[in-house]
C-alpha cells in the first residue's frame, strides 16, 4: 500500500456482487464482469489492470502504485455505496444464470480509494459478509468454510436485508 | 459499475490486519507471594 499518511483508519464499507464459479463444495467468488478475476479467500484482494485504455497507452504507469486505482483510468475494485444502489439502480442480479449464481455482500476497502457519489473503487478489498438466495442454501457452509465470513440467507433481489440470520 | 462523480483519492489503512493469526500469549510465570510470619504462634 502507499507510504503516504492515511486519511482514514479502518475500512471503507461498500456493497458488491460476485459470480460464483467452481463447485458447490468449493465455490469461488469472481468478478461479475471479469470472470477470471477471483476474490481471494482469507486475504486482501488486490486490484489488477484489465488493460484499460490509459494503462495500455502508458504501460510504465502500471508498475506504479499510484496507477491502481488511477485518476485517469477505470481500474480498481468497485463497490456500491449501499445495497439499495447495488440491487436497485445497478441491478447486478441480472448477471445470474443457472450455472453461475450471483451473490451479494459487504466488502471492506483499503489502500488508495477513490470515492464517488455512488460508491468507490479501491486498491485492495476483502469480503466482510455474504448474502445467499434462500434456494441456494447449499452454498452457505462451503462459503463460510472457505472465506471465513458470515454467510446469511436472504432475498438478494431486495434492496434491504429481509432478515439477519439463518434458517 | 458506475460509482458516479469521482472525488479526490484517499488513503485508507486498516486498524489491524484481519487475516493475521493472533499470537498465543505466553503463560504468565507465577509470582512468589510474601506471606508475613506472625511473631507469636497463636495458642
Amino acid at each position: 500500500m502507499s507510504d503516504q499518511a492515511p486519511d482514514l483508519i479502518g475500512e471503507v464499507v461498500g456493497w458488491r456482487a460476485w459470480r460464483v464459479i467452481g463447485s458447490k463444495q468449493l465455490p469461488m467468488l469472481a468478478s461479475v464482469v471479469a470472470r477470471n478475476f477471483i476474490w481471494s479467500p482469507q486475504r486482501w484482494t488486490s486490484a489488477a489492470c484489465e488493460g484499460c485504455s490509459h494503462c495500455t497507452r502508458f504501460p510504465e504507469s502500471v508498475d506504479n502504485d499510484q496507477c491502481i486505482p488511477g485518476e485517469h483510468c477505470s481500474c480498481g475494485l468497485y463497490a456500491a455505496a449501499s445495497r439499495e444502489q447495488l440491487v436497485g439502480s445497478l441491478g447486478y442480479n441480472q448477471y445470474a444464470d443457472d450455472l453461475n449464481p450471483v451473490f451479494i455482500g459487504e466488502v471492506g476497502l483499503v489502500g488508495k480509494v477513490i470515492p464517488g457519489t455512488q460508491g468507490w473503487r479501491a486498491e485492495k478489498g476483502r469480503i466482510r459478509k455474504l448474502y445467499v438466495p434462500f434456494h441456494l442454501v447449499d452454498y452457505v457452509e462451503p462459503l463460510e468454510r472457505l472465506y471465513r465470513v458470515p454467510v446469511l440467507l436472504d432475498n438478494t433481489w431486495k434492496k434491504t436485508a429481509s432478515l439477519e440470520g439463518r434458517l | 459499475m458506475d460509482i458516479g462523480e469521482e472525488k479526490p483519492a484517499i488513503i485508507v489503512e486498516p486498524i489491524e490486519d484481519p487475516f493475521s493469526i493472533p499470537k498465543e500469549k505466553p503463560a504468565e510465570k507465577p509470582q512468589p507471594v510474601n506471606v508475613p510470619v506472625p511473631e507469636k504462634v497463636p495458642a
